[in-house]
């Protein structure tokens, strides 16, 4: 066992499969002997820089997609960063018109085995914390995956890299370098589309992702210990394909339903977990499904407006006390 | 060129060669694609433009990438060996296309491992594809190139500025074809793209050339010495292949946009009749052979229409339930 940051950890899967697989290349700005933007190929260059598989591209983030479909038309497993997810719309032509519908256009015949890295969330620096995942999980065919800690990010961009769809790999700016878990020394995957009951419970579930599930797994402490009310937090750790089953069958048990993310409410992948429940878990359902997301506007600069923006822990507490009360 | 007889002649390394063999895919292409635009009102037509195509595809080799654009894709398709029927049931959207009606045959045409095209509307990620291509064969020492042709309105998109920058910066064996008909529907290149089409290419720091489009065998050549410079390790060529759109963008449309001195001085280049002129200058065919020629391509082409018009149309099962590949 070692403890690794979730950075670090996202590097050991990456180097783990570079090594396993000569077809495995990763392509990004400044991902050389610089290491990449908040060290997201650290060492990288040293270790693999001679093969050739380490290359540095220029800001072309539609070019950078589209040459990463091409090649892995080819035969190879392009693990392509796309160095904050605000970017991710220049890409959205050759990622979400056409990497995740050639399989199906082709009839099979053709497969596009990709990984989009890109990193989101609200940091410390306080940039480029614009999270446009949802816009991809509306995209068929691609798959969107975002681990909340170092164990499930490891064995998950391994699974990405394995898997041979286009998969869209979110790493949270806030968790990246902020804390450390126990991470197996063994070879482990975690499977995509596969969520995880991070905290068992029966009286509500709440499904959480990345820095919000953190916030969440907080939140259910002070409504145990003040309520009386345990939750089952579940962090889906991928959003599309969505693992239903498991959000399900804890709403079947519980009756209640609370979703927590970072992006906006209005069309964020939550609302498709709603709809999911409430088409197929109605019959489960003892009070509204809430959803803990920011409101409909930009994401403000400062400081003290960030935190008014963002859920924090009182606000889902809150959304809890409220589905409680029917 | 190797020996020039009626037979296709393959050479060891798979390229199509001969100049009688170039002139059978032009007329076969022109057949098949001047029908396809009395069944469908929409047909994106390629007259005028075969040379492009057929020159170009034809200098490949089996372990390059080919890429068409959206005018031409089956002709491109049949130069490496598509059958006709099935090309155009794909078209019709029938179950004996190749996608079992999935995915459109009339801007695509055959997809095959080395032979991609465009899987959305968009134009530009073709180019991208190339360049991707290019990586591969650069990181698997393949020795293979990759070849992508587009038009004239495709120079001005963010892609082809990406892609060719890419390639160049990572000095790829990608070539770069402008199928330069002039015409991005109604808009001339001469309006859309300031400077030239060749200027741009030039920008890129790789080698950049103009050729003549209507001239099949100065395309073949022009591809060839590009897939040579890729293959020495040499980067990434650009070529500006001048043509002319003889008809509209789509099948019906009249192009009133144009002139009509225009498009009767470009009447007077068109491919096909001029190699055919050539090669009876210098003895390699007679009018009874390019005759034959000619009606051998309308026989198998409406055989090939009849087949394909009966053939059924997809059921539910050509859906599915996701778009995933599974393991």
């Amino acid at each position: 066992m070692a403890r690794l940051s979730m950075s670090e950890a996202i590097v050991a899967g990456l180097r783990e499969e570079l090594a396993a697989d000569e077809r495995v290349f990763c392509l990004g700005q400044d991902i050389g002997s610089f290491g990449g933007a908040l060290q997201s190929h650290r060492g990288l260059w040293n270790e693999f820089g001679k093969t050739g598989r380490i290359i540095e591209a220029p800001i072309s983030e539609e070019g950078m997609v589209g040459m990463s479909v091409g090649a892995a038309l080819c035969g190879m497993r392009p693990v392509v960063e796309i160095m904050f997810a605000e970017f991710l719309n220049l890409a959205m032509v050759p990622l979400a018109n056409e990497a995740g519908q050639i399989h199906f256009k082709t009839d099979g015949l053709l497969r596009v085995p990709m990984v989009v890295r890109t990193m989101f969330g609200t940091n410390a620096d306080l940039g480029h914390a614009e999270d446009y995942h949802s816009m991809l999980a509306h995209a068929p065919g691609l798959k969107v995956v975002m681990p909340s800690g170092a164990r499930d990010a490891k064995g998950l961009i391994k699974s990405a890299i394995r898997d041979d769809n286009p998969v869209v790999f979110c790493e949270h700016m806030g968790l990246l370098h902020a804390r450390r878990e126990e991470v197996p020394d063994e070879e482990y995957l975690v499977p995509i589309g596969l969520a995880d009951v991070k905290r068992p419970g029966r009286d509500v579930t709440i499904v959480a992702t990345a820095l919000m599930l953190h916030r969440t797994l907080k939140a259910a402490e002070q409504l145990a210990r003040e309520d009386g009310i345990e939750a089952e937090v579940i962090d889906p750790r991928t959003i599309l394909p969505l693992d239903r089953e498991t959000i399900l069958a804890s709403v079947r048990k519980s009756g209640r339903l609370v979703i927590v993310h970072e992006t906006w409410r209005t069309g964020g992948s939550g609302a498709e977990m709603a709809a999911v429940v409430a088409e197929e878990g109605f019959s489960a359902l003892r009070a509204p499904i809430v959803r803990v997301a920011p409101a409909h506007i930009p994401i403000p600069y400062s400081a003290p407006l960030q935190k008014l923006f963002y859920p924090e822990e009182a606000s889902i507490v809150e959304a809890v006390r409220r589905v409680a009360r029917y | 060129m190797t020996h020039e007889n009626a037979a296709t002649t393959a050479s060891p390394s798979g390229a199509v060669d001969g100049r009688v063999d170039l002139l059978r895919l032009m007329v076969l292409g022109r057949e098949l694609d001047q029908t396809l635009g009395r069944v469908d009102h929409h047909w994106h037509a390629s007259l005028g433009e075969e040379a492009v195509i057929v020159g170009s595809f034809a200098a490949l080799t089996a372990i390059d990438v080919g890429i068409p654009h959206y005018r031409g894709p089956l002709i491109a398709s049949l130069v490496r060996g598509s059958d006709l029927r099935r090309l155009i049931a794909g078209v019709l959207g029938k179950t004996t296309g190749q996608s079992r009606g999935r995915w459109r045959g009339d801007v695509t045409g055959e997809v095959k491992p080395n032979q991609f095209g465009s899987f959305s509307g968009s134009l530009g990620p073709p180019l991208s594809y190339a360049t991707g291509a290019a990586l591969a064969a650069k990181l698997q020492r393949s020795g293979g190139v990759s070849l992508v042709l587009f038009g004239d309105g495709t120079v001005n998109t963010g892609l082809f500025h990406e892609s060719l920058n890419l390639a160049s910066m990572l000095r790829l064996p990608a070539i770069y074809v402008c199928q330069n008909n002039q015409y991005a529907i109604s808009t001339p290149a001469s309006v859309a793209v300031p400077g030239s089409v060749l200027k741009r290419g030039q920008g890129y720091g790789m080698v950049a050339v103009q050729v003549d489009g209507n001239d099949v065998l100065a395309v073949h050549e022009a591809v060839r010495a590009a897939a040579d410079r890729g293959r020495s390790g040499e980067g990434p060529t650009f070529i500006d292949a001048l043509t002319y759109r003889v008809g509209g963008h789509w099948i019906t449309d009249r192009s009133p946009y144009r002139n009509a001195d225009e498009a009767k001085a470009w009447a007077g280049r068109d491919p096909v009749r001029r190699l055919t002129r050539h090669l009876i200058d210098e003895g390699v065919l007679t009018e009874d052979d390019f005759a034959a020629m000619t009606r051998e391509a309308a026989a198998r082409t409406e055989a090939a229409l009849a087949q394909a018009a009966a053939d059924p149309w997809p059921d539910a099962s050509a859906l599915a339930a996701n778009a995933y590949a599974s393991d």
